[in-house]
């Protein structure tokens, strides 16, 4: 069962990294082409400032559950590798709860912050974009990273009841000497 | 003392001048009992003050409408380029009877904040590098950092707007990536663009960024009558120190361009009013155009600054 | 509680959080938001706090990031960095610690490219690390070296922090970018002397590379062309004015991606890995930036930085007393604060007296810049180390906080001979631009 949920929350994570990773790549045409359209044809392309603003936001929170799950965000885990064993658990569970309570904590603010530029109006300064999609995505990936967060806790609350329970769910980096040597 | 507010600043000495001279006038005239705490460029990025405002993250900030004209279509009418308000004590009164009119308090109304002053700036200049403009044909082809409606009226003729950040100002304009910047003219100092340039407009009449200083309604509303009287005066003696120190800053600046020999573009009234024909109208109409289709009372607007009586 | 105590206890708060293995994020999120609550109550701080993360990754001058970040990704598919390393090893691999050396100053060459410290650092830890391990470079020092080369960017120009000190104090942005040139080589030769005499001293830390002949090191020039070219291209688009440097990390990364493409080294499934890859990198690097501007936010309302400022200018000392405790008191704040927050939270308030007390505003400028380099490599909150550590997990945040200590000393012997050397900084800007 947490293995099943576990595995089908990675792959909406995967979607948000991809829907990222996609915009990074448009970000890179699209500046390309304002430069050689400015320079060759002296015509640039207007609100490409606009648009990466905004698209920056989305690939940076969309996929933060992402990036937790793969154990992409930074610590210093000394004493997650001192402590073995139950101990070694409840000091993950800690660190699950603080960020959890973050994230519960703020996600009404960022959408209070959607819904200002939903309701009243908020455009950007170039050519006028509205800004209420980007806004957005701040609720959205904050709430996907709540569910992980609330799925951890189930994760090291069952491996302190019993540290011998094989840990399913456990966010570890992929061993990047295979990853990244390319 | 009672009553403790929080004022988020940004930007150049001169521009920040409002903000500083109306807290400080409340802090000593208000007998203790309110406090203005003065924050430079900390407390908000630029973008986010109106809605930090809105929420009560603090009592006071800068508002540029132009930064987020979706925020504010209606006070975005101050905006527009070339408008008949030639000088600061103008935009003074012109801005006042805007915040008067009642569409325009509902608009801010709905934020949650109120328009305590305007935060008045001289009009904007262009100063570039090359060879200096002498009609407005010469703008054909310029490449131009020029944000709000100046922009899109230059570009009438030719000019080519590229977007580039204040930090990155110089840089392009050293390298090439822009001719020429639309600012005021402490703007152009501040930054050192005379550093790099060969000419400078002077009676541009293009208009300028509106930029208010606006106030939490609640935070206002709460305040007793006494203290309200005193951020009435504190607000003429703001409006009288920042004239001053815009025309400071800019005087400042005048030796250097001088001794660089910069060539002095002055642009006459015939230009202007052929600007305003040309160039500025299509803008006005649009804006108007924009604002009725979204059921906004644009012409009423535009119609109120135009009839100003400047 | 008056709102600066509250502010010393949010630091004290929040080094006890990262030491226990919160994620950095969360522990300055955390601190930041409870603290704002003390001070303006729940409603006010969760809406503070919501608007921060998406106005903090809107920024666009931070968008050079993932470009760069890219960079790395295509330039290290495509072989290109490879064979660059191919060429480092060939012709100093034989020097002590050659390997390292060279790496630091490609970082400093690349520096030349990019304005950002954190994108240098990201990029150098995905490209050179996994070559310095697989000559058994120990990797506490790889990493280490990684970190501090990365700081060389902010220095070099194009400068970022350096256009904003100028923008922030009303000084020229010219002479201070070309004043930030020679320190940033300097320290450069100084990072690149000390892993020689470190790695000469201990040969364990990392293998020289023996056996090579002279036909091998005239191939590997070929070798390095694709990489001197991309450098060339992206600087040359730079300074005639065809790119911003926003801009060329962009433009950069296309041209390593047709590169890439052209030598058939790119596949769809290639692309994807590198664009998901990217973007986590990315959202790490912005996270710890939203959690770290929360934190500053709840500073900003306590003023203690201003509070600290006030107090070290009205020290009864000699004027390189007062600057060498204002620089300490950088060193401080550079703890746990962005650079351009630092400079607009201190800068008008120091800013005058320094200039009261005779002190050169360019040689000022450099020195803050500098300061600000070494808090990006000092624990707790050192955010070039946690970016080498967010690419390189195996390897340990301590570890890499460990090693990097002779190189912070390093700066510090920097700033002192660039405080009694004023010539060093400002030879160069006197020279172009005339004596000031
Ligand atoms: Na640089
Ligand atoms: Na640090």
């Amino acid at each position: 069962m947490l293995d099943k949920l576990d595995r089908a929350l990675m792959r909406v994570e995967y979607l948000t990294a991809w829907i990222a990773g996609l915009t990074i790549f448009v970000v890179m045409l699209l500046v390309t082409a304002e430069v050689l359209m400015r320079r060759l044809f002296n015509a640039p392309i207007q609100g490409q400032i606009d648009f990466i603003s905004m698209a920056m936001v989305t690939f940076s929170l969309l996929c933060i559950s992402h990036c937790y799950r793969q154990a992409g965000h930074i610590r210093m885990d000394m004493l997650q590798k001192l402590a073995r064993g139950r101990l070694g658990w409840v000091t993950h569970l800690f660190a699950t709860l603080v960020a959890l309570f973050v994230v519960v904590a703020i996600l009404p603010g960022t959408w209070t912050h959607f819904m200002r530029a939903w309701d009243l109006g908020d455009t950007t300064i170039g050519v006028g974009l509205p800004t209420w999609p980007s806004k957005l995505a701040a609720p959205v990936g904050l709430g996907i990273l709540a569910l992980r967060l609330g799925l951890e806790i189930w994760v090291f609350g069952r491996l302190i009841l019993n540290d011998r329970l094989a840990p399913v769910g456990i966010p570890e980096p992929p061993n990047p000497l295979e990853d990244m040597d390319a | 003392q009672e009553i403790s507010w929080d004022l988020a600043l940004y930007g150049s000495p001169a521009f920040r001048v409002a903000g500083e001279s109306f807290a400080e006038y409340v802090n000593e005239n208000s007998g203790g009992k309110m406090e203005i705490t003065v924050h430079n460029g900390t407390l908000s990025p630029t973008r986010e003050v109106l809605d930090n405002v809105s929420i009560g993250a603090f009592e006071l900030g800068y508002v540029i409408s132009s930064y987020h004209p979706g925020k504010n279509p209606l006070l975005s009418v101050l905006d527009l380029p070339f408008l008949p308000i030639p000088t600061m004590e103008d935009r003074l009164a012109v801005a006042d009877l805007v915040y008067d009119n009642p569409h325009v308090k509902k608009e801010f109304a709905k934020w949650g904040v109120v328009p305590v002053m305007t935060v008045v700036q001289p009009n904007y200049e262009v100063m570039g590098k090359g060879a200096a403009p002498t009609a407005l044909t010469s703008f054909d082809g310029m490449r131009m950092k020029a944000t709000s409606g100046i922009g899109n009226a230059l570009a009438v003729y030719g000019a080519s707007l590229v977007n580039v950040s204040g930090p990155e100002q110089y840089n392009a304009l050293q390298t090439g990536v822009i001719d020429a910047v639309a600012a005021t003219p402490s703007a152009h100092g501040g930054y050192k663009l005379y550093e790099l340039s060969d000419w400078y407009t002077t009676g541009m009449a293009a208009g300028t960024a509106h930029v208010t200083l606006v106030g939490n309604e609640a935070a206002y509303a709460a305040l007793p009558d006494d203290m309200k009287a005193l951020l009435a005066e504190a607000k003429a003696h703001a409006n009288a120190a920042t004239i001053e120190a815009q025309n400071a800053a800019a005087a400042q600046y005048e030796p250097e361009l001088e001794k660089r020999g910069l060539a002095h573009v002055t642009i006459t009234p015939e230009m202007i009013a052929t600007l305003r024909k040309e160039a500025a109208q299509p803008v006005w109409d649009a804006y108007v155009a924009d604002l009725e289709g979204k059921g906004l009372p644009g012409q009423e607007m535009l119609n109120l600054v135009l009839n100003a009586g400047m | 509680m008056d709102p600066s105590t509250i502010g010393a206890l949010g630091f004290l708060a929040l080094v006890i959080m990262v030491m226990t293995g919160v994620h950095i994020v969360f522990a300055t999120a955390i601190t930041g938001f409870l603290g704002i609550v003390a001070l303006k109550g729940w409603p006010v701080a969760v809406n503070i706090a919501g608007i921060i993360p998406h106005s903090a990754g809107s920024n666009y001058l931070f968008s050079v990031l993932p470009m760069f970040i890219l960079i790395g990704f295509f330039a290290s598919t495509s072989g290109m960095v490879q064979g660059a390393y191919r060429a480092a090893k060939a012709w100093i691999g034989w020097m002590p610690g050659g390997l390292a050396v060279s790496t630091v100053l490609a970082a400093g060459a690349f520096g030349a490219v990019s304005g950002a410290s954190q994108a240098t650092a990201a990029v150098f830890a995905r490209v050179a690390i996994p070559e310095l391990l697989k000559l058994k470079y120990a990797p506490s020092i790889s990493a280490a070296a990684v970190a501090a080369a990365g700081t060389l960017a902010s220095l070099i120009p194009p400068s970022a922090a350096l256009v904003v000190y100028g923008a922030i104090v009303d000084e020229s942005i010219g002479r201070l970018l070309l004043a930030g040139f020679i320190p940033g080589v300097f320290s450069a030769l100084l990072y690149a002397g000390f892993i020689m005499l470190r790695f000469a001293g201990n040969p364990e830390l990392g293998r020289p590379i023996t056996g090579i002949d002279w036909a091998e090191r005239g191939k590997s020039l070929l070798d390095v062309m694709p990489i001197i070219l991309v450098m060339l291209m992206i600087l040359g688009g730079m300074s005639t004015g065809w790119t911003t440097p926003t801009e060329a990390g962009a433009t950069g990364a296309a041209i390593v991606f047709v590169y890439a493409l052209f030598r058939r080294r790119i596949d769809f499934a290639g692309l994807q890995d590198s664009l998901v890859e990217t973007a986590k990198l990315t959202v790490m690097i912005f996270s710890t930036f939203w959690g770290v501007f929360i934190f500053a936010r709840f500073l900003a309302f306590t003023r203690l930085p201003t509070e600290i400022a006030e107090w070290l200018v009205a020290l009864p000392f000699s004027p390189t007393a007062i600057l060498i405790a204002i620089l300490a008191g950088y060193a401080f704040l550079g703890m746990f604060l962005s650079a351009s927050g630092m400079m607009l939270l201190t800068l008008p308030v120091i800013f005058p007296a320094v200039v009261e007390l005779g002190i050169d505003p360019i040689l000022f400028g450099i020195l803050v810049i500098k300061m600000v380099e070494i808090g990006f490599i000092t624990p707790p909150v050192g955010l070039n180390v946690y970016v080498v550590a967010g690419v390189r997990p195996d390897i340990p945040i301590a570890s890499i906080f460990g090693a990097i200590w002779p190189f912070v000393l390093i700066d510090i012997l920097t700033v002192a001979l660039l405080i009694l050397f004023p010539s060093i900084t400002l030879f160069l800007p006197n020279l172009v631009l005339g004596a000031g």
